[in-house]
């Protein structure tokens, strides 16, 4: 049965730039297929100052990597995501600078535990948006007091890990599945 | 000042061999993360908040140094 609305995360490891575009529009027929959509390969449409998207306004893409991973969102919906390998840095001081004071007060209470999982979910949100970082990047909060929201603005922020990372997946849809090509995908070199 | 910049750098990327035309995206590949995370560490350290929509014309070591100094950040 085709389905309406969807949203697949493609999971890849060792994926070099060169090989993106080539393998985000894989993962479009695959989607499409998956859908029983029409197979119709897409192309990129990249322009200055506007959110890398595909020539067919019915299908959606974003990326993120992080390290050795690289994960491509496609969906019938706008989309966002985000991941990242927790590491030391210096939290409090970027804390301060760009998240929400709701944000910063959950992060002391949490002893900057969930740093990473608050920068994901709003970095996935921007990328929703397309707006990426701006001066509004502090303006909101994707915490509520004491826990994290779990919706934002109508999107759900849908948080995930796989091995050591942590993500977000930033969508209209309360629903996503994460297909994990790291050990199918042989066409590297 | 670009000692200061590429100390930074290497600090918080494990990257080295930083120069005056390293490009942060191009050269170091750093994510948005990284970006932000140098940018709070040069704020800190030069005493000056760049806003938010500045970061991203700022590419390459250069044009971090060129901005601090347009800010009247001393060497």
């Amino acid at each position: 049965m085709a389905c309406r609305s969807k949203v697949s995360l493609y999971l890849y490891s060792g994926v070099m730039q060169e090989q993106r575009d080539t393998l985000i529009i894989k993962c479009a027929e695959d989607f499409q297929h998956a859908c029983q959509l029409p197979v119709r390969l897409p192309e990129i449409v990249r322009k200055p100052g506007i959110k890398p998207h595909f020539d067919d306004d019915r299908l959606f893409f974003n990326l993120t990597h992080s390290h050795d991973l690289w994960i491509c969102a496609i969906s019938t919906e706008p989309v966002g995501i985000d991941l990242e390998l927790p590491r030391s840095c210096r939290m409090e001081l970027v804390a301060k600078r760009f998240f929400h004071s709701d944000e910063y007060r959950y992060l002391l209470q949490d002893d900057f535990r969930s740093f990473f999982t608050i920068w994901c979910a709003k970095e996935s949100y921007v990328k929703y948006l397309g707006t990426g970082i701006d001066d509004e990047f502090k303006n909101f909060h994707v915490t509520d007091q004491h826990t994290l929201a779990k919706q934002l603005n109508g999107c759900f922020l849908h948080h995930f890990q796989v091995d050591d990372y942590c993500g977000c997946l930033c969508t209209p849809l309360p629903f996503y599945q994460l297909l994990d090509r790291r050990t199918t995908y042989e066409n590297r070199d | 000042m670009l000692d200061v910049i590429k100390a930074i750098i290497e600090d918080i990327t494990g990257r080295k061999n930083i120069t005056i035309e390293t490009d942060f995206i191009k050269d170091l590949e750093l994510s948005s993360f990284d970006i932000v995370n140098i940018i709070s560490a040069v704020e800190e350290r030069f005493n000056i908040s760049i806003p938010t929509r500045d970061i991203w014309n700022i590419h390459q070591v250069k044009d971090a140094i060129n901005y601090l100094r347009e800010h009247g950040v001393q060497e």
